[in-house]
């Protein structure tokens, strides 16, 4: 763009051509008063008060509004318009609650900046008592209190829940001076708010603010950035802290989430205060868990796991790494696993989520990653989102969709059995039948090449495999599957065609596609139709599995797999295994080791007997959990580190007292392979300590010394062994992170996968079949039920159900059933009923909705009072090994009154 | 049977669309039919159109001609602009304040009659000027504007 010269304030600027008089003074450094702007939200001109003088006009410009033209003479620090702006800062006092000794937005109040800078005080003015305007603030939003008394009208929230978030909740509502900002209809709590919090982090005032008092000044507190414990959006907050305690959380402003987070990082994270955390290593004696040294629990732990290793081999021992904790501890985990104990058993809970994607996308491309960068998404000009409630699971990238369709005009297909909250954004929605999406893919794929869209080129020059796929393809004509999966032949026919023909169309995935018996068919059919479309490699089009968890990515990347070690490098390779065993000085295995749900079984057959759990929950998220809950009772040994006394540590033989993610330096990959740093910004209760030095002192009492002295030193030995992490030190990260596959030091880390060729060379395209679910809907279980999470809740609960205020949002379990399965079954929306599967039965609350289709119910799995994987079919994706946690077949009884005298 | 506020916003929607531009339409008949704009017809229309309750009460809050009380059989409102007033505009207010019983802004407790006064209603040529619900009234007197008021039922 081209640049010109304007005169600031007498002096010459050579500024970027079409730029705003605003913009152009900020880059030269003169600062211009504003309260109704902000650089992120659309321009609204409203408060006037960045007013100044421009030779040729005789009014004041609003510097916001004003573009600039060359050779225009500005002047921002006249007499004139210093006192045209004292008036507006008078006039916005006028109105103004002014109890700014008690107001939470002191000192970062940009109206109370300006008050001083113009030297304004309540005694100079002139117009409206104060009792016409002090009014009750709101206070009915869980999360929020709106004070209209301190609001100033300039709608940054109005534009912030709009342009930002993609949500438009708020509005601003009434005339003249009874103008105030609303959320609902008659409170705030009245609305679709969900409490991201974007509005109060962009209020200037105080009329926006974190409804739990801060109890602590601005200037008292100390702010350190560091990365979210939750999803894998890997979103970079700044944690305020006083006193060893975490007061309050802003989102940082930087990639992957300039600013934004959602319910759960702003609010969620309470938890670390929690006075339930565990502070001493425990030790069961006469059967009870009582508190006990470090030495005495390590040595524990090491003397029952040496002792079941000498009896009956390495492989009676297995482990369980973690999506939650560091790629540091991960590394270190499966290392011990592997050199200390001597085994490949260790896996974690990525089993349950993306194993057959790791599968899927490993055996098409060469690598299961998200193939694009979450910023990409922004301008994709097709989404499609199929199997991922992105706006609840993945909050933060939900809100980019939201803008691509809003802001850009991407065109969004979601296809999914539920009435997920993206169906309001988009273009076409296609319900298929739980369990069918290799039907309804393969549907479209029939579609693209029968009408000729598909890209021939692409095809020949980088992929394998065109005509045994199409062998299966042509089988599935929209009209089939249409019958097998219930979307209309003609939507899907569209929908087909947006895709196809979209300049950068990418799909979102996630457990909808993976938690299947045909887990890896569906991944394989996701990346057919990517490249059969040419629809991958490119910017802002590919593949992009949501990885669940802050660290599932890098639980992975770094080995806490049983199959590979660090990088994906399979432990069954000779020249992989002799490097690992060169750099680590130990024998190792080169068998394959057991899965998440294999160890379970192998407990119940005195294959494992002893079992060692970092930071997992299985006695909630696993499936079938009346089995789980068998294999950890008979388990001859099991030991868990933890912050919580989870339900899985209640079972424990030896339990170790954990850091949080607050409380430890080290890094998460999020779901873009952005490698993200950790900062200790807390110190760790009692005598809890970083998973790190716990396994170093572990694997030393295993006679498999760890030495070092940072987290830092660890990520430099992974550097050195896994390729995709070679570039990767700490050093590096401070700023964005860095993006793998990043293979030297001086590298940037790459955007996107597969630009000019796939890892594995050419793309390989899988003829896949449809295989129906393993279990299905008969006359004694009719109903298909799925299961899923909730915005307001993570996982098993062990975090999120000890914040308030997120429970106040969602206070406990339920299910969702359609009005007409309600109405035969005589439930009421609120009532209680009773849900059965093969494998056990909860009870929980009926919520009657259209959002799940009829025949179908849906249970979020959070709850451990109504768990829904008491009911889940724990049947296997035979290459993936992942559970078919998304369909069961199910019974719902009424429990209450005269249901056939049960 | 009276019609629910989510009736008749289903039935205008049949005519007026769905889309976020005819949030104005539906809630102009809303006013028509109740006189007001309910609570559940603000739910109701926030359903149909996509737009927010909050953003549908917006535009329910900005147009006078659009109430969130519920109000009188007839509405008055007499211009107090300008032109008007110079013309004695306020002493018809006060004749039809007499008349009503009630202050400007309020509803006769019969619920015969609301009084407003209103900004310029464009007949300043023939001041002071009135509007009885859909009827511009000009060239008022204070007597004139009484005998009006007095054949509202």
């Amino acid at each position: 763009m081209p640049f010109i010269t304007i005169n600031i304030d007498g002096r010459e600027h050579t500024v970027q051509e079409g730029v705003t008089v605003l913009e152009a003074c900020k880059s030269a450094g003169i600062p211009i008063p504003a309260l109704c702007y902000h650089p992120k939200l659309r321009l609204a001109g409203n408060c006037r008060l960045c007013v100044v003088e421009v030779e040729g006009w005789k009014t004041l410009q609003p510097a916001c509004v004003t573009p600039i033209t060359p050779n225009m003479v500005v002047r921002t620090d006249t007499p004139r318009v210093r006192s045209a702006r004292r008036t507006i800062v008078d006039l916005l006092l006028a109105s103004h609650d002014c109890d700014c000794l008690v107001c939470e937005a002191a000192g970062r109040c940009e109206l109370q900046k300006l008050a001083y800078e113009y030297g304004l005080d309540r005694r100079s003015r002139s117009f409206i008592g104060d009792e016409d305007y002090v009014s009750m603030p709101d206070e009915s939003s869980p999360v929020l209190r709106y004070d209209r008394s301190k609001c100033i009208n300039c709608t940054r929230c109005i534009r912030a829940c709009g342009e930002i978030q993609g949500k438009g909740v708020i509005a601003a509502v009434n005339r003249s001076r009874d103008v105030s900002v609303s959320g609902g209809i008659v409170e705030w709590s009245d609305s679709k708010c969900d409490g991201c919090g974007e509005c109060i982090q962009l209020c200037p005032t105080g009329a926006l603010s974190v409804k739990a008092r801060i109890g602590v000044r601005d200037w008292d507190v100390r702010k350190v950035r560091t990365s979210c414990a939750y999803c894998g959006v890997g979103c970079q907050l700044e944690m305020w802290v006083h006193e060893g305690r975490l007061v309050k959380v802003d989102g940082a402003d930087v990639v992957p989430n300039y600013g934004s987070t959602c319910v759960k990082g702003r609010f969620g994270h309470d938890f670390v205060n929690s006075a339930e955390r565990l502070k001493t290593p425990m030790v069961r004696r006469n059967g009870m868990l009582v508190p006990a040294s470090w030495d005495e629990a390590i040595g524990r732990i090491a003397s029952e796991l040496e002792r079941i290793k000498n009896s009956h081999g390495p492989d009676s021992i297995a482990g369980l790494a973690s999506a939650r904790v560091s790629n540091e501890e991960n590394y270190l985990f499966q290392k011990m696993m592997r050199a200390a104990v001597g085994t490949n058993n260790v896996d974690h809970c990525a089993r349950l989520c993306h194993a057959s994607t790791v599968a899927g996308l490993a055996a098409a491309f060469g690598s299961g990653a998200m193939t694009n960068s979450i910023a990409e998404l922004e301008h994709a000009s097709c989404i499609l989102v199929t199997g991922s409630n992105t706006t609840e699971t993945h909050p933060v990238i939900g809100t980019i969709i939201r803008r691509a369709v809003r802001e850009h005009g991407a065109k969004l297909i979601v296809v999914d059995p539920r009435r997920i909250d993206l169906v309001d954004n988009a273009t076409l929605w296609l319900r298929q039948r739980n369990g069918t999406d290799v039907a309804w893919i393969n549907g479209m794929m029939n579609v693209i090449i029968t009408e000729n869209f598909h890209d021939k080129a692409f095809i020949a020059e980088r992929t394998e495999g065109f005509d045994e796929l199409w062998e299966v393809v042509r089988q599935f004509t929209p009209e089939r599957v249409e019958e097998i999966t219930t979307i209309p032949a003609g939507l899907l026919r569209e929908a087909a065609r947006i895709y196809a023909t979209s300049p950068a169309s990418s799909i979102i995935y996630s457990m909808g596609i993976t938690q299947h018996v045909t887990g890896t068919d569906n991944v394989l059919s996701v990346a057919n139709l990517a490249m059969i479309t040419g629809q991958i490699g490119k910017p802002s089009s590919g593949v992009n599995p949501l990885r669940g968890q802050n660290n599932v990515q890098g639980a992975c990347d770094v080995g806490a797999l049983p199959n590979v070690f660090p990088g994906y490098q399979k432990v069954t390779d000779p020249a992989v295994l002799e490097k690992f065993e060169k750099a680590w000085g130990r024998d190792l295995s080169s068998r394959n080791g057991l899965t998440v749900v294999e160890i379970m079984n192998e407990i119940e057959k005195n294959g494992i007997r002893g079992l060692v759990i970092m930071g997992e929950n299985p006695m909630v998220s696993d499936p079938n959990l009346a089995h789980v809950e068998k294999a950890l009772q008979n388990v001859e040994f099991l030991a868990v580190m933890d912050i919580f006394m989870s339900e899985t540590a209640a079972m424990a033989d030896v339990v170790l007292p954990a850091a949080s993610f607050a409380e430890k330096e080290g890094t998460f990959t999020n779901t873009e392979r952005r490698v993200i740093l950790l900062r200790e910004v807390l110190p760790p209760p009692g005598e809890a300590l970083p998973d790190w030095k716990i396994i170093c002192r572990l694997s030393g009492a295993l006679g498999y010394p760890m030495n070092y002295s940072s987290a830092a030193e660890i990520m430099e030995e992974i550097a050195a062994l896994t390729p995709i992490y070679a570039g990767i030190r700490h050093s590096r990260l401070f700023s964005e992170g860095v993006q793998w596959p990043c293979p030297d030091p001086t590298h940037p880390g790459t955007r996107f996968l597969h630009k000019d060729r796939f890892s594995r060379g050419l793309g390989k395209l899988h003829p896949v079949d449809f295989i129906p679910p393993d279990e299905l809907p008969d006359d004694q279980y009719p109903f298909i039920l799925s299961t899923g999470r909730i915005l307001y809740h993570y996982h098993t609960g062990t975090m999120t159900r000890r914040v308030g205020a997120l429970n106040e949002y969602a206070p406990g379990g339920f299910m969702e059933i359609h009005p007409a399965d309600a109405l035969r079954l005589d439930l009421e929306n609120g009532g209680r009923a009773r849900v059965t599967t093969r494998r056990g039965s909860i009870e929980t609350e009926v919520r009657v909705t259209g959002r799940v289709a009829e025949g179908s119910v849906f249970i979020p799995f959070h709850f451990v009072e109504a768990a829904a994987n008491r009911l889940t079919n724990d049947a296997l994706d035979p290459v993936a090994k992942i559970p078919e946690l998304k369909v069961a077949a199910c019974r719902v009884d009424r429990i209450g009154t005269a249901m056939g005298g049960s | 049977m009276a019609k629910t506020p989510e009736q008749v916003v289903a039935e205008a929607a049949d005519r007026t669309g769905r889309s976020p531009d005819s949030v104005l339409r539906l809630l102009q008949e809303v006013n028509r039919e109740f006189g007001y704009v309910p609570h559940e017809a603000i739910r109701a229309v926030s359903r149909i159109t996509g737009k927010s309750a909050a953003h549908v009460r917006g535009v329910a809050t900005f147009y006078s001609f659009l109430s969130s009380k519920p109000r009188g059989r007839h509405i008055v409102r007499l211009c107090s602009t300008v032109s008007c007033e110079m013309k004695g505009s306020s002493e018809v207010l006060k004749a039809l304040e007499k008349e009503l019983g009630i202050c400007a802004g309020n509803t006769t407790p019969d619920g015969r009659v609301t009084l407003e006064t209103t900004s310029c209603l464009g007949l300043c040529d023939k001041s002071p000027a009135m509007l009885v619900n859909d009827v511009p009234y000009s060239g008022l007197t204070p007597e004139t504007a009484c005998e009006i008021v007095r054949g509202l039922r």
